[in-house]
């Protein structure tokens, strides 16, 4: 049993370990993804105002831009993004052989004017977002394959699980500059003391995009697969139009009256279906910040009369421990201290992964021996993936500083950065040998880490006021630190096939891996 | 079973592992849906159930097919398993 | 703030680790009793949590607070044992009054 599962173990890890690195790092990341958005534009000086002025000013942007659209989708400001969401769907072309419209990106209004937001044009936080599950890849490749690395994960995890048998008496057990051991040791240690984490996050993962991923069982049951969505969340993707037109009532009585009927709690999204029709819908869903269940009550109204039409029922067990894994896995439940801890529970699981993928390589290597291919394949994409991604991350950060704010097509550009800076330097540090091509990427992630402060500081000018730009610009410094500190360990620690075994207490020389066994 | 034991035969960790990953997703897919149509409860909740648990099934499946040293038996299983709970789900039907 | 439960835990982490032998040489019923106390500041971390949290949202946040209290001690148990257990007692102390803020 423990062998093959360690076997196995070894092979899930590497084949999906350089794409799960990426996804780890980005979704971590995207813990913040309100608070990196508002440090990606700087200029924007929010103004609170109450949710149905929010409300009001939204739809009539929307009602001005785009009034003959099939859906809309409004996420109302909250105290972390300051500002008000919008997505727009157009109606499907009539004509089947149409290639699809490409979905349209977020709109950023203010909530007090319902303009778009006067600042330099940037992806934000959505980007990394995006990139966590969607792995910049044509829809819906970049989702699949992100399923199926989440799948990978999970199996990794059951079968490391299974493998590791002292699981509580290595569980402080971190050894440094002991070779295959440390590495080893840094793999348990991340992956075991975080292990509730780790578990979580892959199987809600992957609940998260389950109507994609196992969409059988709706079919057993629904006549329409759309029903299933309708019951949920009062999806109104499948109601018809009448034809007529029609215009909305004011929204802001809308987001009252639900508020109201929700004991006072906020509305976190509108979905107005048929905006421009007789028979438009308007369905108001609850914010799932103050509870884990991140798929709020919500109701339905006729967007003409104001009539109340449905209320999602009170879910059973089965759609309320769907909706606190989506929760579990979004986070939004977690105020400022938990989100932090979350953040760095998700560092662990970037370390895990890295560990993880070191170890394979470091487990293979024979002293003087010539490295075969496969071993410097894996080699370079692990350089490429956990050293290189950093200074991608960073890159986009800094373009965002750097790049002129009026700049046409600026948003693409920071993308562009990312991905040459990453590729780039991956490409690069093919030139060198292993070792230093570690260290020296390491060090540049570090250092681009380190400039994004001070690009903060020399472009917006002033030192910052706000504590979210202060907060931003230490954390960029620490993970400059972080990797910093990878980047020298790495060059002082010694040749690994020089270095003697020492002798050590009884107790710690047994075999205690199946891993080694593999 | 070692790595030996399987790297040795390429023909055979192939299709071990084409059993594995679309086999077991075929499998886990068709007992979800099995257990969706066939809970007694109500049909928001049995999809639901499905929904969640498919993926335990797939993890199942997939390691299994690692652990069983002989091939045939895992295919046996996983494709019979796929086929028989896939085809009473479709005989079956949609729930009325 | 929430910090207490993260305090707590890391004092139970801690213990636990003395309790385990391997970074102190201490006798084994003091070993012991190390095991237990650490069990029970453990305990004592996830009260505090649900004191705190409440019962639905206690559990996530207790294992994540938990979580990162550990790696944060094995990091520092790996560079400096003696110093990494020795804040125990502080911890502990300064976590009581947190608990009823």
């Amino acid at each position: 049993m423990r062998q093959s599962m360690a076997w196995i173990h070894g092979w899930l890890g590497l084949l999906a370990g350089w794409i799960l690195f990426a996804m780890f790092l980005t979704g971590t990341a995207s813990y913040f993804r309100p608070e990196i958005t508002r440090w990606m534009q700087p200029e924007y000086r929010p103004h609170a105002v109450p949710q149905a002025e929010a409300a009001r000013t939204a739809i009539a942007w929307l009602q001005k831009n785009a009034p003959h659209d099939e859906q809309w989708t409004i996420y109302l400001p909250t105290d972390r993004t300051l500002s008000t969401r919008a997505f727009t769907r157009a109606r499907p072309n009539p004509d089947p052989k149409a290639p699809r419209a490409p979905r349209r990106p977020e709109v950023r209004l203010d909530p007090a004017t319902g303009a778009p937001i006067e600042a330099r044009d940037t992806r934000g936080g959505e980007f990394f977002y995006r990139f966590h599950f969607q792995l910049q890849l044509p829809h819906p490749w970049g989702r699949w394959l992100a399923g199926l690395c989440a799948m990978f994960m999970l199996g990794a995890i059951l079968s490391g699980v299974i493998t590791h048998k002292r699981i509580f008496a290595d569980f402080f057990t971190l050894r440094w500059s002991k070779g295959q051991r440390s590495w080893l040791d840094a793999h348990n240690v991340s992956a075991v003391l975080a292990l509730p984490y780790h578990a979580m996050i892959t199987y809600t993962g992957l609940i998260t995009l389950v109507v994609m991923y196992m969409p059988w069982p709706i079919l057993a049951n629904y006549p329409k697969p759309t029903a299933f969505a309708e019951s949920l969340y009062g999806d109104t993707a499948g109601q018809k139009a009448s034809g007529q037109p029609g215009r909305l009532a004011d929204m802001g009585r809308f987001v009252e009256a639900a508020s109201a009927e929700w004991q006072g709690a906020r509305v976190s999204r509108i979905i107005v279906g048929n905006p421009d029709d007789a028979s438009s819908t308007v369905t108001l869903l609850r914010t799932g910040e103050d509870r884990l269940n991140a798929r709020g009550a919500s109701i339905t109204y006729a967007g003409v009369s104001g009539a109340r039409l449905a209320a999602s029922p009170a879910p059973g067990p089965a759609v309320e421990t769907a909706g606190v894994m989506l929760g579990l896995h979004l986070g939004w439940f977690a105020g400022p201290l938990l989100r932090w801890v979350c953040f760095l529970l998700g560092l662990t699981g970037c370390a895990m992964v890295a560990t993880g993928l070191v170890l394979w390589t470091v487990k293979r290597q024979r002293p003087g021996a010539q490295p075969f291919f496969g071993m410097s394949l894996v080699e370079r994409l692990n350089i490429g993936a956990v050293a290189c991604l950093p200074a991608g991350m960073a890159a986009f950060l800094l373009a965002n500083r750097l790049l002129p704010p009026t700049l046409a097509g600026r948003a693409d550009l920071e993308v562009s950065a990312m991905f040459w800076t990453w590729f780039g330097l991956a490409a690069l540090s093919l030139l060198r040998p292993v070792r230093r091509a570690w260290i020296e990427t390491l060090a540049i992630s570090a250092l681009l880490f380190a400039a994004v402060p001070i690009a903060d500081l020399a472009v917006v000018g002033g030192f910052p006021t706000d504590g979210l730009f202060v907060a931003f610009d230490t954390t960029m410094l620490l993970l400059a630190a972080t990797l910093g500190f990878a980047a020298w360990r790495t060059a002082a620690k010694p040749a690994r096939a020089a270095q003697p075994r020492r002798r050590v207490p009884v107790e710690v020389v047994e075999v205690r891996e199946v891993v080694d066994v593999a | 079973m070692a790595s030996a034991q399987l790297g040795g035969q390429g023909w055979s960790m192939a299709g071990r592992s084409l059993t594995a990953l679309i086999g077991g997703y075929a499998a886990a897919a068709g007992l979800a849906t099995l257990l969706a149509r066939l809970l007694p409860v109500e049909r928001v909740e049995a999809t639901a159930w499905g929904m969640i648990l498919s993926f335990l099934f797939y993890a199942a499946f997939g390691l299994w097919a690692f652990h069983e040293p002989r091939l045939t038996r895992v295919a046996a299983v996983i494709w019979g398993t796929a086929v028989i709970a896939g085809g009473a789900a479709l005989l079956l039907g949609v729930r009325p | 703030m929430s910090l207490e439960v993260a305090l707590l835990g890391y004092a139970g982490f801690a213990k636990l680790a003395q309790g385990k032998g391997r970074h102190s040489r201490t006798a084994r019923p003091d070993r012991t009793r190390a095991r237990i106390l650490g069990w029970l500041l453990i305990l004592g971390s996830f009260l505090a949590a649900l004191h705190r949290f409440g019962p639905y949202l206690a559990v996530p946040a207790w294992l994540a607070l938990l979580s990162v209290s550990g790696v944060i001690l094995v990091l520092i148990l790996s560079r400096w044992p003696k110093a990494a257990t020795a804040p125990w007692i502080p911890m502990t102390v300064i976590a009581l009054p947190l608990c009823l803020l």
